[in-house]
């Protein structure tokens, strides 16, 4: 009940954002959002099942350029490109997290980094297919489907991302609460044990990296019709490295603390970057402050404190009184 | 001495609301008219590299730009306005020069852009120029095909492209002893045009070319590139690369030995280049955007001004690229007499300035700048660092390519 009422209230709030904020913050605020999907979409490897991804920036990479090709080339109305293109890089991601899920621990990590720049290596090899290192420039938003032109704008957009992050968050939510995630967990917590008590644990490996690619694909989709442009650089490692630690300082195991933690590091870099040339030195600075004092991320300090608020009725009671 | 409030012949409450509206108006008008006139700056965007491999270059886009904004402030501006830099930080990314545009054009209602430094960039926000009623001159975009195929109105470029330093380069080694030449670019918009042009120069002044190869960018390894290039005979070795990337290439190619076997020329020498070597860039043959030791009125008062400024200093291409980029700027606007997008555009087509390079015409087919073309020895002349030495200066007609062209019909 707690949790609806929670959720709702954040959907009421986030559906008020385009009628609180200055129109051109909206451009950051949808950033935000779909990097906050991203982040959520590795949540369930490393959170959920302790995988440690270091080239998670494929499945972000897949998702961008199979929608900007579709809209170049097919100018497909932009809901269905996001739909097609997340089947698409999910398609892709089917043999190649089979592979990586046949490893463990750091073979892992090492064999989605190398997929990762082998995508980043092709990018440059088929460059008359993908612009090489010029990217590919000029992406609409293209109108429909039914002659619907909504999403077309701004404020249009940033309600398909809110719905496609709510909707992914929702189901998210069901498969780490499934019997399903409940194994998830127990692989989390002692593989072997996992495996003895009878679980195909490479299947589920296996099938939850699919999920995540899938979360990840999409919001790689959704990224490019918003910026205009699919780039290298939508495959480059380094953004695993960011996603990575939007989890931790959001708050890995949660699906909600990525979630915030991928838009805290958006608007803070952002924040940041007006105020100082050296940003980079301050973003380093707060994330080695949420590793060393806040481990358990933003979620975490939140959760804390709202259930030390809880234990102790009476003297919050008596403080208020 | 007392004043009684309560007398009415005196102050009523009436007479206090009064003159206090009256006093108000006489503060407030003035402001209003400031605003609506002669104090609204001029907003100038800066969307350049702040942080990443390419942020030597943006620093320097920013040190002029401070420069100009100093010096013109001081003399009135332009159109009797203050000028106003607002700077952003791409990180050379082209997704996030679009977004940090974007943000200038909503939230500071900055429609002009300028200090761009990397040339997919560039590509990446010309197409949304239209959509934002924005006008966009391009410092030192080299990439030759943002005045050719992907030509749009509102974008212009004062600067030297990669095709015109690579054209000038070649009719300088025409006459040259090396025979073979081997092109190492940097894999993105500009190494492409800059290789692609000078293997199309070179070969049609009867050299040939051993082979080309591109390195990714923000590459720091370059040992199989050098061996490459050693392997393959070549007499002389082309270089496009920029930024930390040239720094790391010239100082491996001084480790292996690649400078002692192999005529080393660029396209563009940078002082930044120069410094990082220190002697060992002696010798080095390249074009030049902007030679800092060309004489003329215009780059005799930037030389002094800017090493007034940062403590005797030498400024880099970049520097003199950004200063003409804002002085033809300026001049067109002036011309213009508006900082509206259309009038700008109107009045820079077929503008022609007495430019730290020498005359540059803003020719109106592909709103290309003409400029001359400049090949370079480094050389020690004594000084606190090697330095450029002009060998050579080529007229802007046979630099410039054909009209939305990267190539040339003569």
């Amino acid at each position: 009940m707690r949790f609806w009422l929670l959720l709702g209230t954040a959907i009421l709030f986030s559906i008020c954002i385009p009628f609180m904020v200055p129109y051109y913050a909206m451009t950051i605020v949808i950033a935000a959002l779909i990097w906050g999907l991203f982040a959520m979409s590795l949540d369930l490897l490393v959170g959920y099942t302790r995988l440690y991804s270091f080239g998670h920036v494929a499945s972000y990479g897949l998702g961008a350029y199979s929608s900007a090709l579709l809209i170049l080339h097919f100018d497909i109305p932009v809901p269905i490109t996001i739909f097609l293109a997340t089947g698409i890089a999910t398609l892709i991601a089917v043999p190649i997290t089979w592979i990586c899920t046949r490893t463990h621990g750091v073979s892992f990590a090492m064999l989605t980094l190398a997929f990762a720049q082998l995508g980043y290596a092709m990018l440059f090899r088929f460059k008359e297919f993908t612009g090489g290192s010029n990217g590919l420039p000029g992406i609409t938003r293209p109108a429909g489907p039914f002659g619907l032109d909504f999403f077309q704008s701004k404020i249009g957009y940033y309600y398909m991302v809110l719905a496609f992050l709510i909707a992914s968050f929702l189901i998210c939510r069901n498969i780490v609460n499934s019997p399903f995630g409940k194994v998830l967990s127990g692989i989390r917590e002692n593989e072997m044990k996992t495996q003895a008590l009878g679980y195909n644990v490479r299947n589920y490996k296996w099938f939850v990296a699919i999920m995540s690619y899938m979360f990840g694909s999409l919001s790689g989709a959704l990224f490019t019709p918003y910026a205009g442009f699919a780039s290298p650089e939508l495959f480059f490692w380094l953004i695993s490295g960011t996603v990575l630690i939007m989890v931790i300082v959001g708050g890995s195991g949660t699906l909600i603390g990525p979630i915030i933690g991928g838009i805290f590091f958006i608007l803070l870099e952002h924040e940041l970057s007006e105020i100082t040339q050296l940003w980079p030195l301050a973003f380093g600075t707060v994330f080695i402050m949420f590793v060393l004092f806040f481990p358990q991320g933003i979620w975490g300090i939140f959760t804390t404190i709202s259930k030390k608020s809880k234990s102790n009725p009476s003297e919050s009671g008596h403080a208020h009184s | 001495m007392s004043f009684d409030l309560s007398n009415k012949k005196g102050l009523t409450r009436r007479k206090v609301l009064v003159g206090g509206a009256a006093t108000m108006s006489v503060l407030a008008a003035p402001a209003y008219l400031r605003k609506a006139t002669a104090a609204t700056p001029i907003k100038i965007g800066i969307p350049t590299v702040i942080t990443g491999g390419y942020a030597v270059l943006g620093s320097h886009v920013m040190r002029t730009a401070k420069l100009v904004e100093k010096m013109r402030n001081a003399s009135g501006g332009v159109l009797g306005r203050p000028i106003e830099f607002i700077y952003k930080d791409t990180k050379g990314e082209p997704a996030d020069c679009v977004r940090k545009c974007q943000e200038l054009v909503e939230r500071d209602d900055c429609r002009i852009f300028t200090g761009v430094v990397v040339s997919s960039e560039a590509r990446a926000i010309m197409p949304k120029l239209e959509e934002w009623d924005a006008f966009f001159i391009s410092h030192g975009n080299g990439d030759g095909r943002l005045t050719a195929e992907f030509y749009v109105d509102n974008f212009f470029r004062a600067n030297t492209s990669a095709p015109m330093g690579a054209r000038a380069l070649a009719l300088y080694l025409k006459d040259a002893e090396q025979k073979n030449f081997y092109a190492i670019g940097s894999d993105y918009a500009w190494g492409h045009s800059s290789v692609e042009s000078f293997e199309a120069q070179i070969t049609k002044v009867g050299k040939n070319m051993s082979g080309t190869v591109f390195a990714p960018v923000g590459n720091k390894d370059y040992s199989t590139y050098i061996t490459k290039i050693l392997q393959s005979g070549a007499e002389g070795c082309y270089v496009a690369l920029q930024g930390d990337e040239g720094r790391a290439f010239y100082s491996q190619a001084q480790q292996y030995g690649l400078s002692d076997r192999v005529q080393m020329v660029t396209e563009i020498v940078s002082q930044a280049n120069i410094r990082a070597l220190g002697d060992d860039s002696v010798g080095l043959v390249g074009g030049s955007r902007y030679p800092f030791t060309y004489e003329n009125e215009a780059n005799k008062n930037f030389l002094s001004a800017f090493q007034a400024e940062y403590d005797g200093e030498i400024p880099d291409w970049t520097d003199g690229e950004m200063y003409q980029a804002l002085d033809i700027l300026f001049k067109a606007m002036e011309n213009a007499d508006s900082d509206e997008t259309k009038k700008i555009v109107a009045a820079m087509e077929g503008l022609e300035v007495d430019s730290v390079k020498g005359k540059t015409l803003m020719r109106e087919c592909d709103h290309q700048g003409e400029n001359q073309g400049f090949v370079v020895r480094v050389s020690d002349m004594g000084g606190s660092e090697p330095v450029p030495e002009i060998l050579k200066i080529y007229p802007r007609e046979m630099i410039t390519p054909d009209c939305r062209s990267t190539s040339y019909s003569s």
